[in-house]
């Protein structure tokens, strides 16, 4: 999966080279509101305005929408024994493979956004290619894609991760359920 | 390389550093996202699942419309937003308990974040944690009001002064003694880990003993019987080449021939103790000989 995302990233603008954010191409098939980058910083520790940031999410959009990735992506989901694993571990390459192109500039706290942003494309990939995604899916790839970062960095996840299997997986449907529409 | 990737060797060369930055560094922006995601469908389920994962049950109280979010006057993203600092203090109960090697400890408030201490008390987790501000458990409320996670509670707090209170202080205490356990737990493996290191030590030594003294007991170092040379027969297989006897006779011969050399004899030549000689001493060089065989003082 990582060779497919970096060749299909190969096309992508060189790290060095900065898009401003308001000149992404609309043909990109990015959804409307990750376009228009919300005014943060307001959070202190999390800006999202920080340039690496946007450099780095430029940079997967394009590699997934302009440079079609995203047919590789939903092929592969398509093929993966699941698409909670499949989404879960497409998102970590992806993250990781925009992390390296960038030469690692995204701030340590962004890393898990990004990794967020790009797991919530991957799941709009999947729901495109008509795999109908559950919230318990959705779920399940994120705490994979959790348990992958941590377990990248040589943290022993086997607790962690009992810890996290215990959450009831229907209590994420329910509680998408209960949020106003 | 990806810096994922090259962490690697630096988290494992510090684990606990590495391990709180681990934490950190992944759940820091997921807590910090809060604000700005969940307008998708999939957008809301991976903020549900961070929520649930790392923010514990007070952001998903926040997240929907009841809990201590609606009780302080919030909802929806309002009072997600006002509840991320109680994602984050049970966050850091998490990498707390991380740092201190207490894994079994994070993963009680993890999995007290969604079903933990709420359920176990037959209750909402916002009620709890808003019985807990009211007993006084809590003493730093957070931002709008909301509750911070129970696992953070403090034992021992003021007497709860109403149903909720006690019924939250239990759960509390509940949650602490799960950390107690799991870090009693993490020091009795550390424990019988170290003193079965030692044993397996002690036996590898033992073992090594008992193989050396097996392989060593019984062998002959010599042949048992005399060789044609006055000496010992061969060394049986595995025993020492070494046959005393013959290492003599050498020495002896070494010195034979030092001394006829010396004396201007040699070894087959007529010398002071040349045996051929020692029948006709006359006939040697003209000097007197000594012949230590005759000789009888």
């Amino acid at each position: 999966m990582a060779g497919l995302i970096q060749e299909q990233m190969g096309a992508a603008p060189a790290p060095g080279q900065q898009m401003p954010a308001g000149e992404m191409p609309q043909d990109m098939g990015m959804p409307q509101e990750m376009g228009q980058m919300p005014a943060g910083g307001e959070d202190g520790d999390v800006d999202e305005e920080n340039p690496a940031f946007q450099q780095a999410l430029t940079f997967a959009y394009e590699a997934l929408y302009k440079n079609q990735a995203a047919k590789g992506v939903a092929q592969q989901l398509k093929s993966a024994p699941s698409v909670a694993d499949g989404m879960g571990d497409i998102a970590f390459e992806i993250t990781s493979v925009v992390d390296e192109r960038t030469d690692g500039a995204v701030p340590d706290e962004l890393i898990g956004v990004l990794g967020m942003r790009i797991l919530e494309e991957v799941g709009e990939i999947a729901e495109a290619a008509g795999l109908d995604p559950q919230p318990e899916d959705v779920a399940s790839a994120f705490k994979n894609m959790i348990l992958r970062f941590l377990g990248e960095q040589g943290v022993d996840t086997t607790q962690l991760q009992q810890a996290m299997d215990e959450v009831d997986p229907a209590d994420f449907r329910k509680a998408l359920d209960e949020q106003p529409a | 390389m990806s810096k994922v990737v090259k962490k690697v060797g630096r988290a494992i060369a510090k684990v606990v550093t590495g391990t709180i930055k681990a934490v950190t560094r992944v759940v820091k922006g997921v807590v910090g996202a809060v604000k700005k995601f969940a307008k998708s469908k999939i957008g809301k389920i991976i903020l549900i699942a961070a929520a649930v994962y790392f923010g514990g049950a007070a952001l998903m109280g926040a997240m929907g419309t009841s809990g201590a979010a609606a009780a302080g006057g919030l909802s929806g993203m309002a009072g997600a937003s006002a509840n991320i600092g109680a994602a984050w203090s049970s966050l850091g109960t998490a990498g707390t308990a991380l740092m201190g090697g207490n894994l079994s400890g994070a993963g009680s408030a993890l999995a007290s974040g969604f079903t933990g201490t709420a359920a176990t008390a037959g209750a909402s987790a916002m009620p709890i944690a808003a019985g807990l501000q009211a007993s006084g458990a809590i003493t730093t409320p957070v931002a709008g009001g909301a509750a911070t996670s129970t696992a953070l509670a403090p034992l021992g707090a003021p007497a709860a002064s109403t149903a909720a209170g006690y019924e939250a202080l239990a759960g509390a205490m509940k949650t602490g003694s799960y950390i107690q356990a799991g870090s009693a737990l993490v020091g009795g493996v550390m424990n019988n880990s170290a003193a079965g290191n030692q044993q397996e030590y002690e036996a590898q030594q033992a073992q090594a003993a008992r193989d050396r003294y097996n392989q060593n007991v019984g062998t002959s170092l010599w042949g048992s019987a005399p060789s044609a040379g006055g000496g010992y027969g061969p060394a049986p297989a595995g025993g020492a080449q070494y046959d005393p006897v013959a290492e003599a006779r050498a020495i002896g011969d070494r010195y034979r021939m030092e001394f006829d050399q010396r004396y201007g004899g040699g070894v087959g030549q007529v010398g002071m103790i040349n045996r051929s000689a020692y029948q006709n001493p006359g006939t040697n060089n003209g000097f007197p000989v000594f012949n230590p065989m005759t000789y009888r003082g």
